[in-house]
C-alpha cells in the first residue's frame, strides 16, 4: 500500500516537476530558436536586397558620360638603369611630395627608416626601387581587412584608416617595398608648413608604400573631365614626383595597355626585364639595362 | 531617393569648388570626435605670416630660381594657401631644362628650417646675443663701419647684381679688401684663370654636352656636385635617347671610384693631381699622328711651340708619371679623335691640387686641339646678356689686396660676411677663429653658422625663396640667359634682404646709393628687358650674340711640376664634395643627410656621422675593420672618424666627405661628424688660392672605445 | 578508499584559500602588472620599443609575438584533440585528464588573442575593422575565425556540457550562493541515466564535427607561412601538416605537465596509466614530426632554389644553428625516452614529464627558427642582412599574458574541480540507459544546426566577396561576425540537444 502510494505520489510529483521544468526550458529554447531563425532570415533578406546594388551601380554609371565597358588604363613605369646616375633626386622628391618623415640620428631608429623610393647599389650601377604595383600582388592577397587592394587601373592602393598594422603585407612582399610606421614622427613645428595638402600624414602603426602618386593622377583625371577629353600620354609621362625630377629622365610613367604610349614601346625593348618574374607577381615596373646579369642577384631571373 | 539626389549633386560639382570644400572640411576635426589621432590630418598647421593674402584652397605656381648652389637652376614653386609646398624644375631654364637634382628639391627645408635667425641680433661680448630692432641695427652697423680703418668684405657666393652691389659698397668706403667667390679655396678660379690666359675672356668655359659624342672628364664630378650642374645628366637623356644609333661615351679619369666613375662608361685610374701630364700625353699622340683640328693654325697662336713642349711627353713617360697604361693613352686619344665632336671637362674637383691652373689650361688646349672653339659639341666661350650698368661706379681704391689666405690675425678692424663661413670652409679653418675674435664682425647670414656665432652684429637675410634679385648662372651654359628670383611667400620672420640692409647702411653713411631698395637697383640694370614677362616665365634666354671668336693662345712655356703635398704623414688625404652637401650647406637638411647613407648602404641614422673611406690593403696595414674608429692627424690637428672599407681606392689614399662636422648651424647639423678642413694644411696653389688636395696625414687606430 | 574521499569540496579544497595559492596569485598579479606596464610603453611610443624593424632595412617584422601566437593556438589544438580522441576512440585511460585538457583549450585561445592584439600596430582599428572587413582570401582569416574563435567556443561549449554532471553533484553538496551558481551551471541536469546517455551521444557527435575543424584551423595557421612564394624558407607544402602535428605535440606535452602537477597537488587523482597513454601518443607524433623535418631538410639541401638552400644552410650551420640543434636534440631525446617507456611496458612518469618539457622547448625554438631567418636573410634583392634583438618590452608583455593565463587557472581551480569527479571516485555514473525518442528535441537540434550552418555559409560567401566586382567591403555588413555566429550556433545545437528535458509520459513509467 505504502509503496503504491508513494509510487503514485512520486509519479505525480515527477510529472509536476517535469511540467514545470519543461515549461521553463521550452520557453528558453523557443525564444532562442526564434532569435536565431529570425536573425538568419534578416541576414539573408539583407543579402538579397543589397545584391541589387550592382544594378544600381550600373544605372549610376550610365548616367555618367563614359560607358561602363570602356577600357581602363593600366598604369606602369619604366626605369632605364643605363641612365640612372644614383643622384637620389627621386628619393627626395618622393619624400617631399608624400610627407614622408625623416629618421633622425637616434640609434634606436635602426631599421625603422621609411623611404618609399629606395636606391640600392649593385655591382654595375644603381637600382631605384619604387613599389612594383604587381598585377598579382602577394600583399593584397594576405591583408586580413583588405586595407591594401588593387584598383581597376592597376595601382595597388592603401587605405590607411583601415590598416590594423599586422605587417602581414610587409613580410609577404618579396621586394620589401612596404614600410611600417614604427613610431610617431617628430616634426619640428616649422616643418608642418610644407606638408603637401593632397596627401594625408600617416599615424603610427600603419603600413605605407609608394602609390605612383595617385593623388596627382586623380587631379589630372578631374582636370581632364572638366575639359571633356581623354588623358594624353604626354601629360602623364612625367607625372609622379620621381619621374618629374629625374635629371636624366630615366623614369617614365604611362599606360601600358595603350600601344602608342612611350611606356609600352619601351617595354618591348630588348633591354627590358622585370625583377624576379619567376615568382609570379607580374610586376609593372620594367627596367631597361644592357647588362641585366649584373643587376639580378642571387635569386635568379 | 533623397540619398540618390544628394549623391548625384555631389558627384557633379565643379572640381574647383570641390577642392575648396575638401580643404575646408579637412580642418574639420574628425579626429577629435573619435578622440583618436589615428585618422587623417592630425596636425593643425601653424599660421602663415601675411595671412590675409590668400583664399582658402588657393594654389599657384611661382617661378623663381634655386639658391641651394651657385648654378641657380630655374624652379617652379607650388604655393598652397601661402605655404611653399613643392619645388620642381622650370622647363625653359637653361641650366636644368625642367629637371632638378636632390639639392634643388630641398629649398623648402631651407625656408622652413626650425633654427633660423628670426631677428637682428647684437652681441656686446662675443657669443651673447640680444634682440634689437632694424633701425637700431643699421645705426650700429653704420657706426662701426665709420669707425673702422681696415675693413674686409667677404661676399661668398653671389655672382650677379648682389656681388656688384657689395663691390660698389666696398670701393665706396675705400677698402681694396673685397673678396668674392673666386677667392674661395674650393672654387672654379683655375678654370677662370685658364680661360683668361688662353682667350682673354674672364669666365669659366662652356661645353655643348647635348651634341657631344665623347666626354672625357679629367676628374670632374659630373654626376655629383659640380659647377656644371645637372647639364650632363640632363644631356645624357638626349645623348642616349634622342639621336638614333649614337650613344655618347663618358670616360672618367679619377684616382678613386666615385659616384661619377661608377656611372661612367669607363674609369681610368690615375695618380692624384696628374691630369695635366695625361692631357699632354694625349696631345702628344694626337699631334704625332696628325689627328688634330685642321684649322688649328688660324684659330690659335703658338701651336708650334706647344707641339715642341708636347713632344717630350710620350706615352711611356706619361705612364711612368701618372700610372695610366700607355695603351690606354693611345686608345683614348684615338677614340677622342674618331668620335668627334668631343669635350674634355674639368671642374673644381679636378683642380683641387696645387697645379690646378695648369690642369685647366692643358685641358683647354686639348679641347681646342680636338675640336676648335665654338664648334658644335665642343668647347664654347660663354655668352652673357648685356645689362645696363649703374651710374657712378667707384674706382678700385689704392692699396694692396691681400691674398685671402694671408689675412692677418689681428689687423682687420671690421669684417662683413655674406654667404661665406670661413671658420668652416677654408683649409686650416681654426685660424679664422682668432681672426674673427679680433675684429668687429657683421654677418648677413640667416642661419647661425660657425662664423656668424662669432659675429658682433647679425642682420639676417631672407632665404632665397623670400627675396628679389637676379640669377646669373655659374655653370657651363652657353647661350646668354639669366633668371630672376622673386619672393614666393611672405617673409616668415623679421628679416630683410641683405642688399636692402646694405643700401640702408650706405645711405646712412652718405655714400652714393641712389635707390630706396635693391629691387629698384635691379630694375635699373634690367631696363632693357621686360621684367614682368621675365617674372612670369622665370627665365630669360636670349639669342646668340654674334661676336668674334678670340684667338686661342697656346702656352709658350709650360713647366709642369709635381703637385705639392705637405705634411709628415704618408697617406694622401682626399676630401671630396659629395652630391648632398656641395659647399657644406646641405647639412641642416635631414633628408640630404640621410641620402648619403642610402647610397652607401649604411643605415639612415648612421649617415650623419663622418667616414674615412680606405682600401682593404690599407685597412690590413692599420689592422682595422669596418666601423672601427681611427685618428687622422696632421701637423695642425687631429680628428677621430670611423672607417669604411671599399674597393676602388688607391692603397695610399684616404677619402673623406666634406660638409659634415658643423659646430653650429642648426639641430640637424650640429656636432655630427667631423670637419676635415681643421687638419688641412694651408698650401697655396698656382691659382693663388689654398688647395684642398695638398695634405698628407698619419692614420692610426684609436685605442679605447669604438 | 571511497570513504576517505567522500566530499569533492574537501578533496579539491574548493573555496578554501591556502597560503601557497595566495603566493601564486600574487605572483601572477605581479606578472600582469609587468605586462601592463610593458604594453603601455608600446602603446605610447609605438612598436619601436620592441626589437622588430622593417625587413629590407635590417630587421624582422614578425618576431616573438608571432611565435607565441602560434604556440598558444597550437596548445589549444592539443587539448581539444585529446578530449575528442577520448570520445571517438574510447581511450578510457585518458578520461581523468579531459577536464584539464579542455580547460587549457579555453585559456590558450584567449591568450592567443591577447598576443595577436599586442602585435598589431593599431589595436582599436583592429577591434573595429576585423569584424567588419575580414577577408577569406587571407590566411589570417582562418586564424582568428576558426583557430581562435572556433577553438574558444568549441572548448567552452564542450567544457560546459561535460561539467554539468559535476556541477549537479556540487550543487547538492553546497549551500547559499554557490548552490545557485552550480545549479545554473548544471542547467537542468538531474543525474538521471537519460541525461548521461544524452550527454554521451551529444559529445560523440560534437567530437566528430570538431575534428575536421581542428585540422583545418591548424592548417590555416600553417598556410600563413606556407603560401608566400616570395619568402624563401617559408614557401613549402609541408607547412600546414607540420603545424598540425607540432600543435598536437606541444598541446599534449603541456597536458602531461599539467597532469603531473595536478597529481602532485591532489594526491593520486590521476592514474599513471593516463600519463603513459599520453606518452605513447606523444611518441607517435614526435616521430612523425621528426620525419617531416628530415624530409624538409633533405629537400632544401638537395634541390631547392639557391635562396632556400642558403637559408637552410644558415639554419643548420650558421647563426641560427643553436636553435635548430636544440630542437632536433630535444625531439630525439624525448622520443627515445618515450620509446623506452612504450617498449618496456614500464610506467615512468618522471621521465615522461621531462620529455614533455623538452618537446615544448623544441616547439618554441622550431617556430623561432621558422619565423625569423627567412626575414633576416631571405631577400632576392641585395638588401643588408637583418638582425633581431629581443627587447625587454616584448618579454614584459609576454610575461603579462602568461601570468594572466595562470591567474585564470588559479582562480578556476578554487571554484570547480579540475578532474572529473567520477574518475576520482566521487560520483557515480549509471550504466543503464534507455533509448527514448523525442521529436521536439531532435527537431530543435536539427533546426539550430541548420540555422548555424546557413549563417556560416552566408557569412563565408559574403566575406569572400562573392557577387562583388571591385568592392572592398562585404555586401552584408559585419559578415565575418555572421560567420562566427554561425559557427557558435552550430555548436549550440549540441547544447540544445542536451538541455531539452525528457518528456515524461505515463506509459513509459508504467512499463517498468
Amino acid at each position: 500500500m505504502i509503496k503504491d502510494k508513494t509510487k503514485n505520489e512520486m509519479i505525480e510529483d515527477s510529472t509536476k516537476d517535469n511540467r514545470k521544468d519543461k515549461r521553463k526550458i521550452i520557453g528558453f529554447i523557443g525564444s532562442f530558436v526564434a532569435l536565431a531563425f529570425g536573425s538568419s532570415l534578416i541576414s539573408s533578406a539583407l543579402g538579397f536586397l543589397t545584391r541589387k546594388d550592382e544594378n544600381k551601380k550600373q544605372n549610376r554609371d550610365k548616367n555618367k558620360k563614359q560607358n561602363r565597358d570602356k577600357k581602363r588604363p593600366k598604369w606602369a613605369m619604366v626605369i632605364d638603369l643605363d641612365l640612372c646616375t644614383g643622384c637620389g633626386g627621386c628619393a627626395i622628391a618622393c619624400k617631399v611630395e608624400n610627407n614622408v618623415p625623416f629618421t633622425g640620428d637616434d640609434e634606436k631608429m635602426f631599421g625603422a627608416e621609411i623611404s618609399w623610393m629606395t636606391i640600392l647599389e649593385t655591382e654595375k650601377g644603381f637600382l631605384p626601387l619604387p613599389c612594383f604595383h604587381c598585377d598579382n600582388p602577394p600583399c593584397t592577397k594576405v591583408c586580413p581587412v583588405g586595407a591594401t587592394y588593387i584598383n581597376e587601373e592597376g595601382i595597388v592602393m592603401q587605405i590607411w584608416d583601415r590598416c590594423i598594422g599586422c605587417r602581414y603585407c610587409q613580410v609577404a612582399c618579396p621586394y620589401e617595398r612596404k614600410y611600417f610606421v614604427w613610431t610617431k614622427p617628430h616634426w619640428p613645428e616649422t616643418y608642418k608648413q610644407w606638408f603637401n595638402p593632397d596627401v594625408a600624414t600617416r599615424p603610427k602603426g600603419v603600413v605605407e608604400k609608394c602609390t605612383f602618386c595617385a593623388h596627382r593622377l586623380r587631379k589630372l583625371k578631374e582636370k581632364v573631365k572638366d575639359e571633356d577629353r581623354e588623358i594624353k600620354d604626354e601629360e602623364v609621362r612625367y607625372l609622379p614626383a620621381c619621374a618629374e625630377t629625374c635629371p636624366t629622365r630615366a623614369i617614365v610613367f604611362g599606360d601600358i595597355s595603350n600601344p602608342e604610349s612611350i611606356v609600352s614601346q619601351l617595354a618591348k625593348s630588348p633591354r627590358a626585364f622585370r625583377i624576379e618574374e619567376n615568382l609570379g607577381t607580374e610586376p609593372k615596373v620594367i627596367y631597361l639595362a644592357k647588362e641585366k646579369r649584373k643587376y639580378i642577384t642571387e635569386g635568379g631571373e | 531617393m533623397l540619398w540618390r539626389r544628394i549623391k548625384n549633386k555631389v558627384e557633379n560639382i565643379d572640381t574647383k569648388k570641390r577642392r575648396i570644400i575638401e580643404s575646408a572640411l579637412a580642418g574639420f576635426p574628425v579626429s577629435r570626435i573619435l578622440n583618436d589621432e589615428q585618422f587623417s590630418l592630425p596636425y593643425t598647421k601653424p599660421p602663415v605670416p601675411g595671412g590675409e593674402d590668400f583664399y582658402l584652397g588657393e594654389e599657384k605656381i611661382v617661378k623663381t630660381s634655386c639658391g641651394q648652389c651657385h648654378v641657380g637652376c630655374g624652379i617652379d614653386v607650388r604655393v598652397v594657401e601661402g605655404r611653399a609646398v613643392k619645388i620642381s624644375g622650370n622647363p625653359i631654364s637653361t641650366p636644368n631644362r625642367g629637371v632638378l637634382g636632390p639639392k634643388g628639391l630641398t629649398g623648402i627645408f631651407t625656408l622652413y628650417d626650425p633654427d633660423r635667425i628670426k631677428n637682428p641680433l647684437i652681441a656686446r661680448t662675443k657669443r651673447e646675443f640680444k634682440d634689437i630692432g632694424w633701425d637700431e641695427a643699421i645705426e650700429e652697423a653704420a657706426k662701426a663701419i665709420s669707425k673702422a680703418k681696415r675693413i674686409a668684405i667677404l661676399c661668398g657666393r653671389p655672382i650677379g647684381f648682389s656681388r656688384d652691389l657689395f663691390e660698389r659698397f666696398a670701393y665706396s668706403i675705400g677698402t681694396p679688401l673685397f673678396y668674392d667667390y673666386y677667392d674661395k679655396s674650393y672654387s672654379t678660379k683655375a678654370l677662370k684663370m685658364a680661360m683668361k690666359e688662353a682667350t682673354g675672356v674672364e669666365d669659366i668655359p662652356g661645353y655643348d654636352f647635348e651634341n657631344s659624342n665623347y666626354i672625357l672628364s679629367l676628374g670632374a664630378a659630373l654626376f655629383e656636385s659640380t659647377c656644371h650642374g645637372l647639364r650632363l645628366s640632363r644631356a645624357s637623356y638626349k645623348i642616349k635617347h634622342g639621336t638614333p644609333t649614337i650613344r655618347a661615351k663618358v670616360v672618367q679619369v679619377e684616382p678613386f671610384l666615385s659616384l661619377t666613375s661608377k656611372q661612367a662608361d669607363e674609369w681610368i685610374k690615375i695618380r692624384p693631381g696628374k691630369y695635366d701630364i695625361l692631357a699632354l700625353g694625349i696631345a702628344n699622340v694626337l699631334i704625332s699622328e696628325g689627328l688634330y683640328y685642321k684649322d688649328i693654325k688660324n684659330i690659335s697662336e703658338g701651336f708650334d711651340e706647344f707641339s715642341k713642349i708636347v713632344s717630350n711627353y710620350s706615352p711611356k713617360i706619361v705612364e711612368k708619371e701618372t700610372g695610366v697604361p700607355d695603351r690606354d693613352i693611345v686608345r683614348i686619344a684615338k677614340e677622342l679623335w674618331f668620335s668627334r665632336p668631343s669635350v674634355i671637362v674639368t671642374d673644381e674637383r679636378s683642380t683641387s691640387t696645387t697645379n690646378g691652373f695648369k690642369i685647366a689650361y692643358t685641358a683647354l688646349c686639348l679641347s681646342v686641339l680636338v675640336g676648335g672653339i665654338n664648334q658644335p659639341g665642343g668647347l664654347y666661350i660663354r655668352q652673357h646678356p648685356k645689362f645696363k650698368d649703374w651710374e657712378n661706379n667707384p674706382e678700385v681704391p689704392k692699396g694692396e689686396k691681400i691674398p685671402f689666405y694671408n689675412i692677418p690675425e689681428s689687423d682687420i678692424d671690421l669684417i662683413i660676411l655674406y654667404y661665406w663661413n670661413p671658420l668652416y670652409s677654408e683649409p686650416a679653418c681654426l685660424r679664422w677663429e682668432r681672426i674673427l675674435k679680433n675684429s668687429f664682425v657683421i654677418s648677413f647670414s640667416p642661419f647661425m653658422d660657425e662664423s656668424t656665432a662669432l659675429a658682433d652684429l647679425i642682420l639676417p637675410d631672407h632665404t632665397f625663396l623670400e627675396r628679389f634679385e637676379d640669377t646669373q648662372t655659374h655653370s657651363s651654359v652657353i647661350n646668354p640667359s639669366f633668371g630672376i628670383r622673386q619672393p614666393v611667400v611672405a617673409p616668415l620672420y623679421n628679416t630683410q634682404n641683405a642688399c636692402d640692409s646694405l643700401i640702408k647702411i650706405a645711405r646712412k653713411l652718405g655714400l652714393d646709393f641712389p635707390w630706396e631698395n635693391f629691387e629698384e637697383a635691379v630694375k635699373e640694370r634690367l631696363k632693357d628687358y621686360d621684367i614682368e614677362e621675365i617674372k612670369e616665365k622665370g627665365w630669360f634666354e636670349g639669342e646668340d650674340i654674334a661676336v668674334k671668336t678670340p684667338k686661342f693662345l697656346f702656352p709658350k712655356k709650360l713647366a709642369l711640376e709635381e703637385p705639392k703635398w705637405e705634411g709628415e704623414g704618408d697617406i694622401y688625404l682626399l676630401p671630396y664634395k659629395s652630391i648632398t652637401y656641395a659647399e657644406g650647406s646641405g647639412a641642416n637638411i635631414p633628408y640630404l643627410q640621410e641620402l648619403g647613407g642610402m647610397l652607401r648602404k649604411i643605415p639612415s641614422y648612421k649617415s650623419y656621422m663622418s667616414f674615412l673611406e680606405i682600401s682593404p690593403e690599407l685597412a690590413e696595414k692599420l689592422d682595422v675593420k669596418d666601423g672601427d674608429k681611427v685618428i687622422v692627424e696632421s701637423q695642425i690637428g687631429e680628428i677621430e672618424v670611423a672607417v669604411i672599407i671599399r674597393e676602388g681606392i688607391p692603397s695610399d689614399c684616404a677619402l673623406i666627405e666634406l660638409g659634415k662636422g658643423h659646430k653650429e648651424y642648426g639641430r640637424f647639423a650640429k656636432d655630427k661628424g667631423v670637419n676635415p678642413r681643421e687638419i688641412l694644411l694651408p698650401v697655396v696653389g698656382d691659382t693663388d688660392n689654398l688647395s684642398h688636395w695638398a695634405t698628407k696625414v698619419k692614420i692610426k687606430k684609436h685605442r679605447g672605445a669604438k | 578508499m571511497l570513504s576517505d574521499r567522500k566530499d569533492p569540496i574537501e578533496f579539491f579544497r574548493l573555496m578554501k584559500i591556502s597560503w601557497l595559492w595566495v603566493l601564486f596569485v600574487l605572483l601572477s598579479i605581479l606578472g600582469i602588472a609587468i605586462g601592463i606596464s610593458g604594453y603601455y610603453l608600446q602603446l605610447k611610443y609605438g612598436e619601436i620599443v620592441t626589437g622588430l624593424r622593417t625587413p629590407g632595412a635590417g630587421g624582422v617584422a614578425w618576431g616573438l609575438y608571432v611565435v607565441f601566437i602560434i604556440f598558444f593556438a597550437g596548445i589549444s589544438f592539443g587539448g581539444l584533440s585529446t578530449s575528442v580522441a577520448v570520445r571517438i576512440f574510447g581511450i578510457s585511460e585518458l578520461k581523468p585528464i579531459t577536464r584539464i585538457a579542455e580547460f587549457i583549450s579555453i585559456i590558450s585561445p584567449i591568450l592567443a588573442v591577447m598576443c595577436v592584439l599586442s602585435d598589431q600596430g593599431r589595436v582599436i582599428s583592429a577591434l573595429i575593422n576585423l569584424p567588419r572587413y575580414a577577408r577569406i582570401a587571407s590566411p589570417m582569416f582562418g586564424t582568428f575565425s576558426m583557430a581562435i574563435s572556433g577553438y574558444l567556443f568549441a572548448s567552452l561549449i564542450y567544457f560546459f556540457l561535460s561539467t554539468r554532471s559535476d556541477a549537479y553533484e556540487l550543487s547538492r553538496k553546497t549551500k547559499g550562493i554557490m548552490k545557485i551558481i552550480y545549479k545554473i551551471w548544471a542547467s537542468g541536469f538531474k543525474g538521471t541515466p537519460e541525461d548521461f546517455e544524452r550527454h554521451s551521444k551529444a559529445s560523440f557527435w560534437f567530437a566528430i564535427f570538431i575534428l575536421p575543424m581542428l585540422v583545418i584551423a591548424s592548417s590555416t595557421l600553417g598556410f600563413i607561412f606556407g603560401l608566400h612564394s616570395g619568402r624563401p624558407g617559408w614557401f613549402s607544402a609541408l607547412q600546414a601538416p607540420s603545424f598540425v602535428i607540432m600543435a598536437g605535440i606541444s598541446g599534449i606535452g603541456l597536458i602531461i605537465i599539467f597532469a603531473y602537477i595536478l597529481n602532485k597537488i591532489y594526491k593520486d587523482s590521476i592514474p599513471s596509466e593516463a600519463i603513459r597513454t599520453l606518452g605513447n601518443i606523444l611518441m607517435f607524433l614526435t616521430i612523425t614530426y621528426i620525419y617531416l623535418m628530415i624530409v624538409e631538410e633533405l629537400t632544401s639541401n638537395y634541390a631547392a632554389p639557391k635562396k632556400d638552400r642558403e637559408i637552410a644552410h644558415i639554419i643548420v650551420f650558421g647563426t641560427y644553428a643553436p636553435y635548430f640543434w636544440i630542437t632536433v636534440i630535444s625531439l630525439v631525446i624525448s622520443f627515445l625516452i618515450l620509446f623506452y617507456q612504450f617498449s618496456s611496458g614500464k610506467i615512468l612518469s618522471g621521465p615522461t614529464v621531462i620529455s614533455a618539457l623538452l618537446v615544448n622547448i623544441a616547439a618554441f625554438t622550431k617556430r623561432f627558427v621558422l619565423v625569423v631567418p627567412s626575414q633576416t636573410h631571405g631577400f632576392f634583392l641585395p638588401y643588408p642582412k637583418g638582425q633581431y634583438n629581443i627587447t625587454a618590452v616584448e618579454i614584459m608583455v609576454l610575461i603579462g599574458i602568461a601570468s594572466f593565463g595562470l591567474l585564470i587557472f588559479l582562480l578556476f581551480a578554487k571554484v570547480f574541480p579540475l578532474i572529473p569527479l567520477e574518475t576520482v571516485g566521487l560520483a557515480e555514473t549509471p550504466r543503464t540507459f534507455q533509448k527514448k525518442k523525442n521529436i521536439l528535441r531532435t527537431s530543435a537540434t536539427l533546426g539550430t544546426l541548420l540555422v548555424g550552418i546557413s549563417l556560416m555559409i552566408v557569412g563565408f560567401i559574403s566575406s569572400a566577396r562573392a557577387f562583388t566586382k571591385y568592392y572592398l567591403d562585404p555586401v552584408i555588413p559585419f559578415a565575418p561576425v555572421v560567420f562566427i555566429i554561425g559557427v557558435i550556433v552550430s555548436f549550440l545545437s549540441a547544447v540544445v540537444y542536451e538541455i531539452i528535458p525528457e518528456r515524461n509520459t505515463q506509459s513509459s513509467s508504467s512499463e517498468r
